[in-house]
């Protein structure tokens, strides 16, 4: 995988930067988040159990009063004994009313309203039947009840002494308000239940109006199992998370529970949190940015020197002037610059030598064109010869072998002026020449013929021009002697040339004669043609083939050279 | 990035999206009088509705989605109880359980005709919503088959001058009650050739100087037999203070009245009071008992007609839950069998439910159930 070297730089300046930060911060997250978690629990939890200290030292003094003051053996029939009472217990505060029943659970006296109660029999409720059976003087609790004359929630205490039974009715409406003043800008919670689950005490005064019991809670099962302690929870009225304390108060069976949602619990816990990724997010911020511009001088000569690395591809040579502030890139800047200077300098040279070379070219160039038409010249003036040579000739047979010769000689010719007129020295365009050569034919021939040279243009080296040429004139010479129609005095001929897929030239001589005699064989007739023609074949490392097909038809077939190729070929 | 990584990426992620896709819960409102003097009915009702909606939560809810019961307290207020009904409709519950009384059920019933949301009441029994195809259905039947048992009782015991403590905090029970006692005790009265005076002492329990003016009425008409249209309490410290004054003759009560608070604040007041019910607290069934003890150790009381009906309208809503929702619920609660907690009970066409009555006696501070078993 490739990387970008500013991206790695970014990368390991921010790991150098984050890693002991993100371990600093863990530490210091993971201990301070101990330390207040476990603050906040134990504040909780010591909050829940100095209320309930304080809730059951005040239930227990309220029992201790009912019980020491009923222990006066006074008579109901006393003014000064209920007076007593009333002071004690009633104008006290402490109890809101006060029931004195017989055996029997009948109301004897009843401060206030006795006029009203006096008779009310009372004896089918549980707790005074509870009572009853107490041979002791300790008190016995009921369960919070809804008081009808206050609409407060209330506990009867009732202690059994001197004959009767003492039921004093405590006003819990300052629980309620205890829980108010303990709720701290409504983020922490004082909740009691008696030990059905039923809500006595409740920031929420509909809660305890409306006996809201949480007795199929989790939480109060919890509660009720372990006493003491906490437990984090998810509310039943808004499914907050909570953290709820919980402490047993003996004597009634109340349980205190000290809630405060999870949220303000551990607020700390989250600022310090959220102070830590602050400081991390800024820390790789500002390595990010150390990273960015370090990187950035450095790449910036990196830059420099790619672009001009890209510019001496292209053939453009300069020297850096810029610096670098690091030392290693300003030797790679030294370096690049010598290299460009050396190699502009030797591509100097090069363009130089290259030009010289061209020179030599040209003239070598032009001197072999000189050499072509000097021999083309020569053969032009040795076949001029042939032919006065021919022209003192009797014998028309000799005549002939004569303009043969010159022809050959010519056909050898056009070789060379078709060498120096085209633009290369080593080949020529084996169509152009074929056709001039069947023009040559035809200009020196009595008999008029049609021909057509056609198929491929291809070029053919000096090497296998002229054995190709000298076969070329044999096979047309042939056709042009043996396929004419003497009566019609018609002739034609087509040349058709082709280079096959595995470069192999195949030229295809047809006439419209009568094709070879029955039994043809040149070897037999000893004719002077076709053995050239063979000959010249084998030195191409061709083949010649013959048959009769509508007229006599011959096929040279020999492999294509390329210009420098010599291989295989006679250069001689 | 890595396919296994990817592949535990995208496993996580939609582990994680099919863990979120908790149906969400099916809400059901409950409205009854929790605070004030006459709560014990309504906090009865709604423990009673708490417990079953808990034990069917705990078995998986209805169709794989939880009950989520939200409670409004009425206050005995039918200005406060129609506040708290639009509340509950615009939380969207699919039906609400309550009221508890009738006076209220008066208030709520046009709401639950226009809003189209059912209420399911588990102890409304004036008759005057019988017979109605409304969005209102009861689990108690009309106090007029209350009335006539205890027309028949007072008949029985050969009264001459029958009173009437006529509640005028809850009318739609005690005006209805009072008017079929009467006509079917005249009635039997003349079947045998006589005539019966039925007087009616008014009593407000928001005016202190009610009971005095009562007791009043007593001392002067002298009657031979009470049938108190007061609540539970009420009835209790009414009950003492006519005991108070030395007056015996026997009590009659209504099934508003027949609880636990009614027997610890009456004593022996309320010893012989005689109930003409649609439940009986000593019934045998199975099913009572095992409530019965649910009850106790849930909220360390008896359970008892309240928190009975409370239960059973629970049963009886889930039941249709459990085949249809909205608007079809209560085509699928009416003309069927139900199995409550004290026996089955049919709830007809138009919502009023058909059970058979009790005879109920108090003594020895427990409510008995009479052999004899009232039309």
């Amino acid at each position: 995988m490739q990387r970008s070297i500013r991206h790695t730089l970014i990368v390991l300046i921010s790991l150098t930067v984050l890693l002991p930060i993100l371990v600093m911060f863990s530490g210091v997250f993971i201990s301070i988040e101990r330390g207040i978690n476990r603050t906040v629990i134990e504040r909780n939890e010591l909050m829940a159990k100095s209320i309930a200290l304080s809730i059951e030292q005040q239930i227990r003094d309220a029992s201790t009063l009912l019980i020491h003051t009923t222990s006066y053996s006074g008579s109901i029939d006393s003014s000064e004994f209920i007076a007593f009472l009333e002071s004690s217990l009633i104008k006290s505060g402490i109890f809101e009313s006060l029931f004195i029943m017989n055996e029997d659970g009948i109301v004897r006296y009843s401060i206030p309203n006795n006029e009203i109660f006096t008779g009310f029999d009372f004896s089918q409720q549980a707790i005074i039947q509870q009572v009853l059976k107490r041979s002791t003087t300790d008190p016995v609790y009921s369960a919070v009840f809804i008081s009808t004359l206050t609409k407060n929630p209330t506990l009867m205490v009732a202690v059994h002494q001197s004959g009767k039974v003492f039921a004093g009715y405590v006003n819990l409406a300052w629980l309620s308000r205890l829980s108010d003043s303990l709720s701290n800008a409504r983020l922490t919670y004082l909740s009691i239940v008696d030990r059905y689950g039923t809500t006595i005490a409740n920031t929420n005064r509909a809660y305890v109006e409306e006996q809201y019991s949480i007795a199929n809670t989790d939480l109060f099962l919890w509660a009720q199992k372990e006493k003491q302690g906490t437990k984090l929870h998810t509310s039943n009225s808004n499914d907050n998370d909570m953290l709820s304390s919980v402490r047993f108060v003996p004597g009634p069976d109340w349980y205190i529970f000290i809630s405060e949602p999870t949220s303000s619990a551990f607020k700390a816990t989250r600022d310090v949190f959220i102070i830590g990724l602050l400081v991390t997010t800024i820390s790789l911020i500002v390595a990010a940015m150390v990273g960015y511009v370090v990187g950035r001088d450095m790449l910036q000569s990196i830059t420099v020197l790619t672009e001009e690395t890209r510019q001496v591809q292209a053939g453009v040579y300069r020297s850096i002037a810029s610096r670098s502030p690091y030392i290693e890139l300003n030797r790679l800047i030294d370096t690049f610059n010598a290299m460009s200077e050396e190699v502009r300098s030797r591509e100097q040279q090069y363009e130089e030598a290259n030009h010289k070379l061209q020179d030599a070219l040209k003239q070598k160039d032009i001197l072999l064109r000189e050499v072509h038409h000097r021999v083309k010249n020569n053969m032009q003036i040795v076949s001029s010869l042939l032919a006065l040579q021919s022209d003192e000739l009797s014998c028309e047979e000799d005549k002939e072998y004569f303009e043969h010769s010159k022809l050959r000689i010519q056909s050898m010719a056009i070789v060379h002026e078709k060498i120096y007129q085209t633009d290369g020295v080593e080949s020529l365009p084996l169509k152009a020449y074929i056709q001039d050569l069947v023009e040559l034919l035809q200009s020196n021939n009595q008999n008029y013929f049609q021909y057509t040279v056609s198929g491929d243009e291809l070029s053919i080296t000096l090497n296998q021009a002229i054995p190709c040429a000298l076969t070329v004139f044999e096979a047309c010479t042939n056709a042009i002697k043996y396929g004419l129609n003497i009566e019609k005095k018609y002739l034609e001929l087509s040349i058709n040339i082709a280079l096959r897929e595995d470069n192999q030239v195949c030229i295809h001589i047809k006439d419209s004669g009568p094709g070879f005699p029955d039994g043809f064989n040149p070897a037999e007739i000893n004719s002077l043609g076709f053995t050239l023609m063979k000959g010249l074949m084998e030195q191409l490392k061709g083949t010649i083939s013959w048959y009769t097909n509508n007229g006599a038809v011959v096929e040279l077939n020999f492999p294509l050279h390329s210009n420098n190729s010599f291989s295989g070929l006679d250069k001689s | 990035m890595n396919p296994v990584v990817r592949y535990c990426l995208v496993c996580i992620t939609l582990g994680a999206i099919f863990l979120g896709c908790t149906p969400p819960p099916i809400k059901v409102g409950f409205i009854g009088g929790l605070s004030g003097f006459n709560s014990d009915l309504g906090i009865s009702g709604r423990n009673g509705v708490t417990l079953a909606i808990d034990t069917i939560n705990k078995k998986g809810g209805i169709k794989g989605r939880k009950l989520e019961l939200l409670v409004r307290d009425d206050r005995q207020d039918p200005e406060v109880a129609r506040e708290v009904f639009r509340e509950l409709v615009n939380e969207r519950v699919v039906a609400v359980i309550g009221p508890m009384t009738s006076s209220i059920a008066q208030a709520l019933i046009p709401l639950a005709n226009e809003t189209g949301i059912l209420l399911i009441s588990p102890t409304v029994s004036s008759p005057d919503f019988s017979g109605l195809d409304d969005n209102f259905i009861r689990l108690t039947t009309p106090n007029t088959n209350e009335a006539l048992g205890l027309a028949q009782e007072s008949f029985n015991q050969r009264v001459v001058k029958p009173c009437v403590i006529d509640d005028l905090s809850n009318q739609a029970f005690s005006k209805t009650l009072l008017r079929t006692y009467t006509a079917e005790l005249r009635r039997l009265y003349e079947a045998d050739g006589k005539e019966i005076p039925v007087v009616a002492l008014p009593y407000d329990p928001d005016d202190s100087e009610s009971i005095q003016t009562l007791l009043t009425g007593i001392e002067r008409y002298q009657p031979d037999l009470l049938l108190f249209t007061t609540n539970s309490l009420d009835t209790a410290v009414l009950a003492q203070r006519i005991r108070q004054k030395g007056y015996a003759m026997p009590y009659l009560g209504t099934g508003w009245s027949m609880s636990q608070t009614l027997i610890e604040n009456g004593g022996h007041a309320v010893e012989g009071m005689v109930f003409t019910v649609p439940f009986n607290p000593d019934s045998e069934a199975r099913s009572w008992r095992d409530f019965m003890e649910l009850y106790q150790r849930s909220f360390g009381k008896d359970a008892n007609f309240g928190s009975s009906q409370g239960w059973n309208a629970v049963l009886v809503l889930t039941e249709a839950l459990a085949k249809v929702s909205g608007s079809k619920l209560k085509d699928a609660i009416v003309n069927k069998q139900y199995e409550g907690l004290q026996g089955s009970f049919y709830i007809d066409p138009f919502g009023d439910p058909v059970i058979p009555f009790q005879r109920l006696v108090i003594k020895k501070g427990r409510l008995i159930a009479d052999n004899q078993t009232q039309p």
